[in-house]
Formats: C-alpha cells, sequence, structure tokens
C-alpha cells in the first residue's frame, strides 16, 4: 500500500519535509528490539509506502508533490532533503508559481484553484501511477494562509472529482488562537467547510496545543515552528508507520473504517505519549498502563500536552470512536481497558467498535514504548467554537469582505460555510 | 519571486527615493557577498547587460549569475531639474538610466491643480510610456511604491495623478502602496492645506494603502537618537553601534560623508520602506508579503491608512541584558515616541495591527510579548 501526500503552502510543505525525514530515520534506526527478518518486513513495508527507487536504489525519493504559490519554501525544503543526503524529493514533482495568494482565501481557491489544476492533477496522477497499490492521499495544509487553506481545498475538491474511490485524508494545522493572521478565522471556517464535504477525514493539529508540547513537555527554550514541526511530524509517523491489526497490516481504509463511520463526525484529533525530549531519552521507561492512563487522562482533558491540565470544570469527552496505535515490546496483548470506558463513548456505537487498536511489536523512533491516539472526538468542538464566533464577529461588521469579493466570492458563500460549520459545531456538542 | 516598481515624484519624493536605493544597495551588497543576482536582488534591481547596445536584461535563472549592470525599477518624476541633476550626477547616477526619467524645467509652483491637471494632461503619455517600460522588465509585478509629499505641487498633484493613472491602467496589479509624506504644523508652503486636502481624496479612492509619514515625528526621532548619541559623549566612547540608527547615512562604511539637510529623516522612511518589502525579498520561517499586509490591514475599502511605528531606533554598541531589551523593542513600537506620525496609537482604537519582526527574534518572544500586549490595546 502507498501513500501519496501533496503539501500545500509554506506550513504544509515544512511539515511534509520533516514527516519524510521522521519517518526516513525510524526506517534506518538501529536498536529496534525485534527480529532482523520482522525489521525487513517493517522497513520494505515503510519504503514502499512513502517512497519510491525507480533511479536509485540508495537514495530513495519521496511520494510527495510539492504544491506553493512563491518557490522561496519549495527550493529550501528540497535543498534541506538534499543536504541531509538520505532521500529527497522527485525531480520536477514540484508546482509553484511567483506570487503569492496573499492569504487570501478566495485568491487561492478561486483564482490560483483553477491555474493550476491541470499541472498538480498531472503531477498526482504521475504519483499514483507510480504506485503498485495506492492506498490513499495524504494533503498536509495550514487554515490561516492563502495557499495552504484556499488552494487545498481546491485541490482536494478536484482529488475528490478525479479519483473518485481513493481515500483522501486531510492533515490541516490551525493557527495560535490569538492570531498569526487577522483573518484566520475566516479562512479557516471557508477551509473547513470544503474539506468536510469532499474528505474523508480531517485530522486538525493546533499551534497552540504543539506549542505547548514543545514548552512544557520538551523543555525548548525557545519554541520555533521547526520543533513544532517536527512534534507533528513525530505523531504522523506513529499514525501512518506499518501495523498489524488482528494478525493483518493495517491500511488507511482500516482508519477509516475505524473512524469515521458517520458521515457528520470526520474531525479527528492526535495524543501521542510519552513525550520526551531527547536528552531524556534514554533515562525513561514507561509501561503499557501507565502510557494509556496518561492518554487517558489527556483525552478527558482535551490536552495534546501530557500536563499542564486546567482541572476546572472537566465536563467529560464524548468520543465517536477511537484508535489506538500502539508500538513497542508486547502491544499487541494490551489491556486497554482505561479507554474502553463505555461511558466516555456515544450511545448509538456497538461497544465492539469503539476503540480499535493497531500494534507493532517494533520500537518506533527510538521510544520502547509508544502509543497514539487518533480520535473521533468533541475536542475539537471548543476550537471550532472559537473560530466560528471570532468569524461571525467580523462578518457582522462586514470587515475584510471587499477583499474576497474582489476574487468572487461573494456574502452567500459566506453564509453558507457559517452554517455548514454550525452544524458540525453542533453536532460534536451534542455527542 | 516577486518584483516592486518605485515611482518617486516631486523633490520630496525624489530626495526619499534616493537615499532608498542607497540603503538598498547597501542591505544587499551586506547579504550579497558573492556578487550574485539572486531573487533578493531581482525584487527591486535589473541586471541589465551592458554589452548588447540595446540594454538587453539578463534573468535571474538559478540565481547564481554574476552582476553585470544594476539597474533600479523606477521611475524618477519631477518638474523641475535640480532635483533629478543632482541624482544624474551624484553616486546613483549608475542605477538609473534616462529612460526612467519624467522631467520638466519650471515646476509646479506649489499649486495642485498645476501638477494634477495641467502636467498631468501633458506628461500622461509619456510617464504611461516609463511605467510599462519597467513593469515589462518585470517576470511577475507585485505592487507599485509611490513615494511623493503631500503639502507641494509636483508631489500632491502629479503624484495622485499618477496614482489614479496607474488604476486605470494596470488594474491587476491592486497593490498601488503610497508612501505620503504629510506636512506639519510648522510647514513653509502656504498652500500646503489645500494641496494635502484635495490630494487625500485621491488618495482615499485609487490607493490600496497609504503610509502618512509626518515631518516633525520624523524631526523628533532624529533628535533622540542625536540626544542618544551626545549622552555619554563626554567620557565614554558613542554608546550607539555605528550605523545602526534609522537614520545612518551608512551602514558599516569608515568614514562620514556630508549630509544634506533633510538625509536622516528620509533615511527613517527609506528604512521603513525597506523593512516593510524584507519579507517578499528575503525568506524566513513565516514569510508575510505586501499582498498579505494590504489583506490583512485594511478591512474596509476607504479605510487604508495605516500609521508605521519602528523600533528600535538604534543598538547599544555595549550590548545589554537581551531579553528586556527586547521586550522593550515591543513595548515601545507601540509607543508615541516611535510613530512615524505625530499620533497616540494607544489612545485610539485599533482595527488591526500588524508587528513585522526582522533579525533574530524566536517565536516564543514574539508570543509572550503579544500575549502582553493585547491586553494593553482596545479593540472593537
Amino acid at each position: 500500500m502507498a501513500v501519496v501526500t501533496i503539501q500545500i503552502g509554506q506550513c504544509g510543505n515544512q511539515i511534509g519535509r520533516q514527516l519524510f525525514s521522521t519517518i526516513h530515520n525510524d526506517i534506518t534506526a538501529k536498536q529496534t528490539a525485534v527480529s532482523s527478518s520482522q525489521n525487513d518486513d517493517y522497513t520494505s513495508a515503510s519504503l514502499q509506502r512513502f517512497f519510491r527507487r525507480e533511479t536509485d536504489m540508495h537514495m530513495p525519493e519521496a511520494r510527495a508533490v510539492m504544491v506553493d504559490m512563491e518557490h522561496k519554501v519549495v527550493t529550501r525544503m528540497m535543498s534541506e532533503a538534499n543536504k541531509e543526503g538520505m532521500w529527497k524529493y522527485g525531480k520536477g514533482q514540484q508546482y509553484f508559481k511567483n506570487s503569492g495568494s496573499g492569504n487570501n482565501w478566495a485568491h487561492g481557491y478561486l483564482v490560483h484553484g483553477p491555474e493550476a489544476q491541470e499541472s498538480v492533477l498531472e503531477l498526482v496522477r504521475r504519483e499514483a501511477e507510480a504506485c503498485d497499490r495506492l492506498g490513499g492521499f495524504l494533503c498536509l495544509m495550514s487554515l490561516a494562509g492563502g495557499t495552504g487553506s484556499g488552494l487545498g481545498a481546491f485541490i482536494t475538491g478536484c482529488l475528490r472529482e478525479h479519483f473518485a474511490h481513493a481515500h483522501i485524508i486531510n492533515q490541516v494545522v490551525a493557527p495560535y488562537g490569538d492570531g498569526e493572521v487577522i483573518v484566520q478565522d475566516y479562512n479557516t471556517v471557508l477551509t473547513l467547510s470544503r474539506l468536510h464535504r469532499d474528505s474523508d477525514a480531517v485530522i486538525v493539529a493546533e499551534n497552540d496545543g504543539l506549542h505547548k508540547v514543545c514548552a512544557t513537555r520538551l523543555a525548548h527554550k525557545h519554541v520555533a515552528f521547526s520543533h513544532m514541526n517536527s512534534v507533528l511530524a513525530h505523531q504522523l509517523g506513529a499514525l501512518l508507520q506499518p501495523a498489524a491489526t488482528c494478525g493483518r497490516a493495517c491500511t488507511l481504509s482500516d482508519m477509516l473504517e475505524a473512524l469515521v463511520s458517520h458521515p457528520d463526525y470526520k474531525l479527528l484529533s492526535m495524543m501521542h505519549v510519552p513525550q520526551v525530549s531527547n536528552a531524556s531519552l534514554s533515562f525513561s521507561t514507561s509501561t503499557w498502563p501507565s502510557l494509556l492512563t496518561r492518554l487517558q487522562r489527556m483525552h478527558e482533558m482535551h490536552s495534546v500536552a501530557d500536563e499542564g491540565f486546567s482541572w476546572a470544570a472537566p465536563s467529560r469527552n464524548r468520543s465517536v470512536c477511537n484508535l489506538l496505535v500502539a508500538r513497542g515490546k508486547d502491544s499487541s496483548s494490551l489491556d486497554c481497558l482505561p479507554l474502553t470506558d463505555r461511558r466516555s463513548y456515544v450511545s448509538w456505537m456497538p461497544a465492539s467498535c469503539t476503540l480499535s487498536l493497531w500494534s507493532h511489536p517494533r520500537h518506533y523512533a527510538g521510544l520502547e514504548r509508544s502509543a497514539l491516539l487518533l480520535s473521533n472526538s468533541a475536542s475539537v468542538a471548543s476550537l471550532l467554537d472559537r473560530v466560528v464566533d471570532k468569524a461571525w464577529g467580523m462578518f457582522s461588521s462586514r470587515a475584510y469582505l471587499h477583499q474576497y469579493a474582489r476574487f468572487g466570492l461573494g456574502e452567500d458563500d459566506f453564509v453558507n460555510s457559517f452554517a455548514v460549520l454550525e452544524q458540525i459545531v453542533h453536532n460534536y456538542k451534542n455527542l | 519571486m516577486t518584483q516592486s516598481i518605485v515611482i518617486q515624484i516631486g523633490q520630496c519624493g525624489n530626495q526619499i527615493g534616493c537615499r532608498f536605493w542607497d540603503l538598498a544597495l547597501k542591505e544587499h551588497a551586506a547579504n550579497n557577498k558573492n556578487r550574485v543576482y539572486d531573487t533578493a536582488i531581482s525584487h527591486f534591481f535589473r541586471n541589465a547587460d551592458d554589452n548588447f547596445a540595446g540594454l538587453e536584461d539578463i534573468p535571474v535563472g538559478d540565481g547564481t549569475g554574476k552582476i553585470h549592470s544594476l539597474k533600479a525599477r523606477a521611475v524618477l518624476i519631477d518638474m523641475e531639474e535640480g532635483v533629478l541633476s543632482t541624482i544624474l550626477k551624484g553616486p546613483l547616477r549608475e542605477i538609473f538610466d534616462h529612460k526612467q526619467l519624467v522631467s520638466d524645467v519650471s515646476g509646479s509652483g506649489n499649486n495642485w491643480a498645476v501638477g494634477h491637471k495641467l502636467y498631468g494632461a501633458r506628461y500622461r503619455d509619456e510617464i504611461l510610456d516609463s511605467v510599462r517600460r519597467a513593469a515589462e522588465a518585470c517576470d511577475c509585478l507585485q505592487c507599485f511604491l509611490l513615494v511623493h509629499s503631500m503639502g507641494g505641487g509636483t508631489g500632491s498633484g502629479l503624484g495622485t495623478f499618477v496614482l489614479r493613472l496607474l488604476q486605470e491602467e494596470f488594474p491587476e496589479v491592486h497593490n498601488r502602496f503610497v508612501t505620503a509624506v504629510f506636512p506639519s504644523a510648522a510647514d513653509d508652503v502656504v498652500t500646503s492645506p489645500y494641496n494635502s486636502i484635495l490630494a487625500l481624496r485621491q488618495l482615499t479612492e485609487c490607493a490600496e494603502a497609504v503610509i502618512p509619514v509626518e515631518n516633525q515625528a520624523l524631526q523628533e526621532i532624529c533628535d533622540k537618537i542625536s540626544r542618544a548619541t551626545t549622552a555619554g559623549g563626554e567620557k565614554n566612547s558613542n554608546p550607539i553601534k555605528d550605523g545602526s540608527a534609522i537614520s545612518d547615512n551608512h551602514h558599516n562604511t569608515g568614514s562620514k560623508r556630508s549630509e544634506k539637510p533633510f538625509d536622516r529623516m528620509n533615511n527613517v522612511v527609506a528604512n521603513l520602506l525597506l523593512n516593510m518589502t524584507s519579507s517578499a525579498r528575503f525568506e524566513g520561517s513565516l514569510n508575510i508579503d505586501l499582498n498579505e499586509i494590504a489583506m490583512n490591514l485594511v478591512p474596509f475599502p476607504r479605510m487604508h491608512y495605516l500609521i508605521p511605528g519602528m523600533a528600535p531606533l538604534y543598538s547599544l554598541s555595549v550590548v545589554a541584558s537581551q531579553p528586556r531589551r527586547l521586550d522593550e523593542m515591543f513595548n515601545d513600537v507601540f509607543s508615541r515616541r516611535h510613530q512615524l506620525i505625530r499620533a497616540d496609537p494607544k489612545q485610539g482604537l485599533y482595527l488591526s495591527c500588524a508587528l513585522l519582526v526582522r533579525g533574530k527574534v524566536q517565536l516564543s518572544d514574539i508570543r509572550r510579548n503579544i500575549y502582553r500586549l493585547i491586553y494593553i490595546i482596545s479593540w472593537p
């Protein structure tokens, strides 16, 4: 099974580069505590999933399409990959123009989208044809900017149209709550309304949460975007690397089957333990019960970071369903009791479908035991509520609308998008 | 890979423009030790190959070609010859060619109508030609930066005529940024109120964003810097790092040339323009373009007057405790003394605000300061 990654915008490209580096480092890791035949199975499956090796046996090429409206970031990411010297981006798999989208969703969606459609689809088709068995598409983008959000939403729509049966998963990054870009709430609302229709699953990561992980657990004195990107790449790697469930290998369709059983509930959040800095890696061990309890507590407290919970008013976090990916020793015979409390799941979900377990005995990223929880739960509701509130506040005074109208996005489009988002928030709040 | 064209009109506009090109060359020289013609430099300069008689431009290519002869992407307009001929005799004569200049002999006599109606009609085609030539030399033209004063005749009259012309003839380049120098209370032109009001109407209708600058505020900033220069002067050596003040003429050069009267104030405005476009030229972890500045700061089409503030005004040669200095910088940029017009932003209501940070500043420092400052400012 192969996954084609489409990196859109500055954020998407930066995360994508980190993701491939993380995966490649994991593949070439030495201490894995499994037999060499198991290791070979794992590494070949992982290589097959993310890289191509047609031209050069020692320098695999990432199965990726890089899209951006300006060239600075794409060229930088390619040169960083070349500098590392372990893998590289395929030549010609990049699409970029000269002038950016100016943080304007309408510019990305209505102007750059149709312009880029042919070329980008051609690049995607090329990657898809190079796969033996296409597992699905992973789109990396941000919600605040113009290219990532607008062009990303458009490309997702194109993918849905042209690859009607393929699985499309979007990894989106929500900006800091106090603002990176002034119109970020508009862009978020417009993007999510389109993704909800076109994508199969949307994994929402927040800069606030990632920042907290870096600042508290990983003890970075000065948190930079590169730190946050590597945390997110780390989590995505833990999710997408080969794993097994009930004796057979896991695919993207297993993930969607486990998590997105109802079309109204597509937004997922990711949490990963243990969160240790590289310095303390050799000093920490953990047992499965402790890891699972921590995950369960983080899930309850809607927190991506493993500390700093606000114990003020813990409302029970209700989930539709969860997926647990455990990597390390004895992971297949795991006792998931902490996460299977019937009361934290919705009543209309049968008990056997609430929690799925994937596992692999190989160590991931030097961690003896690690667990990732991908959950379809009400944690996203608070983020969306806040965003919709702020966006509506701006919309009611008609602020910035002329900037969007300039590219053809009228008030009706806004109102429709608000309606879709309100519906999503309502659904999640009433779980 | 975008380009901008600078259009400087009138005596004030051309003098500021002169300082701007000087500082831009110095900035690129400091950053580009190998003398290659890369995308950063191509934002404001063309690489002309003067072996050919027709002055063919050399494209950026892969960014490693050598610089042959830099030409500024600029159009210089003035209705009297004094300022332009000084420029053409001065050290910057190499980067302009005579096709980019539009000039006349007699001047506008501080009369907006003469500048706008009379010279506008007379020189419309010539100006359009020059701009079109500059625009054709660009791969991807992103914005027009106009610089002129509001009180005079040419700057305000002909300047706003050019603005309207750009709106009509280049509608797809909707980024028209105007750096307008407003007259202060103590102004030497009697008709400046009339000229300013007439020009203000044109700016409101045709510009994308206007960055007002006031002579009085610039004067106060320059005074503040020179007070700091002479403060510790008796016993210690100069506490300010040489060349770091935003009103300085020369970064890292040894000798001091003779300075003209308005040079220090013009340097401040030139630095403002350079810093605003720095993210479009150089790369960073969170790039912001001129598109984005306009998009985020202008919520309603006619309310597009942006108050500029800069900090720090200079850096000390003794590097004191960094974190406190950094936080002080964020405080300062909102304070009354650091704005380029005489206004106290904290007294008013903010519609939107953008912080462009340049240099070795960590993301966490920025976020810490934003948390703090959000509560000091009043939002609707």
